[in-house]
């Protein structure tokens, strides 16, 4: 076959495939015209900026009031990083890398279309630099490089909350895994435009994976060990960043046949979550905190760096207890919250000697 | 007030003991060195502020190998950015985004400082400038090492050599003020808007077409 | 409150470096130890490049202390607290002392100085007639334990080093283990200035465990690192890409080097 035949022949199959393409590309697009199945990637929306406020934040199990206002606006949020030795177990004490104060970090919640003006401030006492990468963030990094803080400084960036839905945000300085191992995430809310269906409560949950060099229930102040987060050997896996965060006195307590709505993110760094109610069926779940709903669901996958909603009517008056279904991770390591249903009894709906 | 603070670098490093035993230099003093060419100094129009990156007393040479310090720079305000002439990417945007910026303003300096004193010689900035058509507002120093990283540390301009001819750099544009504080720091390669807001307020536009 | 004894830090040091005998043909300067050059692999290496290379020079064998920058003040005032022009100190510059001129006894007088920005110590090095480490030099001396100069591959080694760095507080001078050149407290101790901190990058999206300098760079390509588990050196080296040169906090300290006539 000569040179020129073969140049023939490869532009004849190029062209070829041209056409196919473009084939296939319109009949995609003529189908998403009928707006059965629009996956189309829309076009940014950058509705215009009416006034600024302060970001309400709160710590975990505690989730900021929805959001009212109708408009876009600045919402200036300020966190804290700070490094500071907090109870991992009863007894047993660990030196956390925190957003604000607490771990999970504190809970951000913003409107679609709100423009975010960033502050991360390095308390004094700070002994390694941090920054933060949110996934809400749709830019460099989700903000780590413009984040960079050391002890006694700050650093301030911009984002606009382009998607509805809900968010981790990290530190993502080097070595990361240890800054996320040693409880250095949260989550952000970004509200669609007409807000949430309402409920009776909600709450902020957050699970993450802890590396003591002690093993779990080992008591005192416990170093990090390097080789057991390398191996992915956690001693400690928790929702809210203590053993009975969310239990006992430190559950909260909602009324027999009220709604609740729980924000459910994963730190990680190392563990996804088989995240599951005992005693609920969730009647919604967002799935992956994104726009998708499943319902009925009964054990929802949550990954390290993820999210998801579920909601629920609390028929029954029970403890609901929640764990990560994995469930050595319930039985020796401390994947347990709690949620108390008080209230009538519901014999239509369950019926059992003892309750 | 503050006074103004004479570290010269250039001098401290010039009489490093190289630590043969001798008792600690203590006359090598931050400014005891200075302190003398002071005197001689014509007497400053104002101090400098404590944020001036004029306080550096850094000797350059420019391209027709005339010694120069920062503080001749004095008396408008300055975009001043560190490059060097063998770079084939980044600096001539750098370089570029300036020069847009030239016709647009009208009492407002600018300023390269090379990051390679190996090879960019007094002589070797004269061709660069020639060859890029830089006018007689435009200001191209070299210096040894040491000078560099000063004024580098003080820019938060980040470099490294990673081979024979070529270094890695940050491609920050710095405003300075007419007292050469710095009032803005352009980040990025394009984003010249934050400058222009900046020297609008140091000078106010004037259209010189 | 324990007070120490300073003049026994400025005795000169007798230190017999590993291997370095003829060094002491001339005496070495007070609290120096000598480093005979050689390379090694760093955190992170140019593409081609290995080996870091390393010429013999001098390290202080401990972190300059509270007493001796407060010594250095008596003599060099425009670095006492309030004199200082913000360009070469943020607001926090020995926030912690007593006084311009006294670091008081709250702290003890041999413990590392700290909240000093880069120009304060290469200030103090330069009276000295020293100067401040290079990032190379200061990692090649970080990687001997108490009988190799490079222990990164030994046993344990990476992780010591890492729970020492962790530890709160800037613990004193002579902290730490004293590594085979006879020097202390390279971790352990505090942070430490460097003198070229500017060449490391701002690449704090290093969760990939390699860099990407993308539109940072001229001559670009992105480099590989070393040991990836090595946690105390991206530590370090995340310090050292997030501060500029007026940054002081209360973990950061410096010792100095010198030259090798």
């Amino acid at each position: 076959m000569g040179a020129r035949q073969k140049k023939t022949l490869v532009g004849t199959v190029l062209g070829l495939i041209v056409v196919v393409t473009v084939l296939v590309v319109g009949t995609g697009w003529n189908s998403n015209a009928t707006g059965l199945l629009d996956d189309r990637i829309p076009e940014a929306k950058l509705p215009a900026i009416r006034g600024e406020e302060v970001a309400v934040m709160t710590a975990a199990p505690q989730v900021p009031a929805p959001i009212t206002r109708k408009h876009a606006t600045l919402v200036k949020v300020d966190l804290e990083v700070i490094e500071k030795v907090m109870e991992i177990a009863p007894g047993v004490e660990y030196e956390f890398w925190t957003f604000g104060g607490t771990v999970p970090g504190s809970f951000i919640r913003v409107r679609e279309g709100d423009m975010v003006e960033f502050r991360l401030i390095g308390h004094h006492d700070m002994k390694v630099p941090h920054n933060i990468d949110l996934h809400a963030v749709t830019g460099q990094g989700g903000g780590a490089e413009a984040t960079m803080v050391v002890a006694g400084t700050d650093a301030t960036f911009r984002f606009r909350a382009m998607k509805p839905g809900l968010y981790v945000y990290h530190c993502a300085m080097a070595p990361v895994p240890m800054h996320i191992a040693n409880g250095m995430y949260g989550l952000i809310l970004v509200e669609p435009e007409g807000g949430l269906p309402a409920v009776d409560h909600e709450f902020y949950v957050m699970q993450g994976d802890f590396y003591t060099k002690g093993r779990h229930g080992e008591g005192g102040l416990q170093p990090f060990d390097f080789d057991k987060l390398y191996d992915e050997r956690p001693e400690y896996v928790l929702f809210n960043g203590a053993v009975g965060a969310m239990t006992g006195n430190n559950a909260p307590v909602v009324q027999a046949g009220e709604t609740v709505r729980l924000f459910v993110g994963n730190g990680g760094p190392n563990l996804s979550s088989s995240f599951h109610a005992i005693g609920e069926i969730f009647d919604v779940v967002r799935v992956e905190g994104g726009d998708l709903i499943n319902r009925n669901v009964q054990t929802t996958n949550v990954p390290a760096g993820g999210s998801t909603i579920v909601e629920f009517r609390a028929d029954v008056p029970s403890s609901i207890l929640l764990v990560d279904h994995a469930i050595n991770r319930v039985f020796n390591k401390g994947a347990l919250a709690e949620i108390k249903v008080v209230g009538e009894k519901q014999p239509l709906i369950m019926d059992a000697p003892n309750h | 007030m503050m006074k103004r603070l004479t570290v010269s670098v250039t001098v401290l490093m010039a009489v490093l003991a190289g630590c043969t035993g001798a008792p600690p230099a203590a006359d090598v003093v931050a400014g005891d060195t200075h302190a003398h060419h002071d005197m001689h100094a014509p007497a400053p129009v104002e101090p400098l502020a404590g944020m001036s990156v004029y306080q550096l007393d850094d000797v350059w040479l420019d391209r027709h190998g005339a010694e120069r310090v920062l503080a001749d720079l004095r008396g408008r305000p300055q975009l001043i950015a560190m490059v060097y002439t063998n770079c084939g990417s980044a600096c001539p945007r750098i370089v570029a985004d300036m020069k847009r910026l030239e016709g647009e303003f009208s009492d407002v300096g600018f300023v390269l400082v090379s990051i390679d004193p190996e090879r960019d010689t007094p002589e070797q900035l004269d061709s660069f400038a020639t060859a890029t058509r830089l006018s007689d507002r435009w200001t191209v120093l070299a210096g040894p090492d040491e000078s560099i990283a000063t004024l580098a540390a003080v820019l938060g301009v980040r470099y490294r050599q990673v081979s024979a001819t070529d270094f890695m750099h940050s491609n920050v544009i710095t405003v300075l003020d007419a007292g050469g504080s710095i009032v803005h720091r352009q980040e990025a390669l394009g984003e010249v808007d934050g400058t222009i807001a900046a020297l609008q307020r140091l000078a106010g536009p004037v259209v010189v077409r | 409150m324990r007070r120490a004894p300073l003049f026994l830090l400025l005795v000169p040091a007798l230190a017999v470096s590993a291997g370095a005998g003829s060094a002491l043909q001339r005496p070495l300067p007070e609290g120096m130890v000598r480093i005979e050059g050689g390379s090694y692999r760093p955190l992170y290496v140019q593409p081609g490049e290995t080996q870091v290379q390393v010429e013999s020079f001098l390290l202080d064998a401990r972190p300059v202390t509270r007493g001796e920058y407060e010594q250095f003040l008596v003599r060099h005032s425009r670095w006492q607290r309030g004199a200082v022009p913000g360009l070469f100190a943020d607001d926090g510059y020995l926030r912690d002392w007593e006084s311009p001129t006294s670091a008081g006894e709250t702290v003890p007088k041999d413990a590392p100085v700290t909240h000093v920005s880069w120009f304060a110590a290469r200030s103090y090095c330069a009276a000295r007639g020293g100067r401040l480490p290079t990032t190379a030099e200061w990692e090649y001396v970080a990687l001997a334990d108490e009988r190799r100069r490079d222990a990164s591959e030994a046993d344990g080694f990476l992780k010591r080093v890492l729970e020492l760095t962790l530890q709160r507080g800037a613990t004193r001078a002579g902290a730490g283990f004293r590594n085979v050149w006879g020097v202390y407290a390279m971790h352990g101790g505090v942070m430490e200035w460097v003198s070229d901190f500017q060449s490391v990058f701002a690449g704090s999206d290093s969760r990939v465990g390699e860099r990407r300098e993308g539109q940072l760079t001229c001559a670009g390509g992105a480099t590989a690192t070393g040991d990836a588990r090595d946690y105390a050196a991206f530590l370090r080296y995340a310090w050292r890409a997030t501060v500029d040169a007026r940054t002081t906090t209360g973990s950061l300290g410096f010792r100095c080097a010198g030259d090798l006539q």
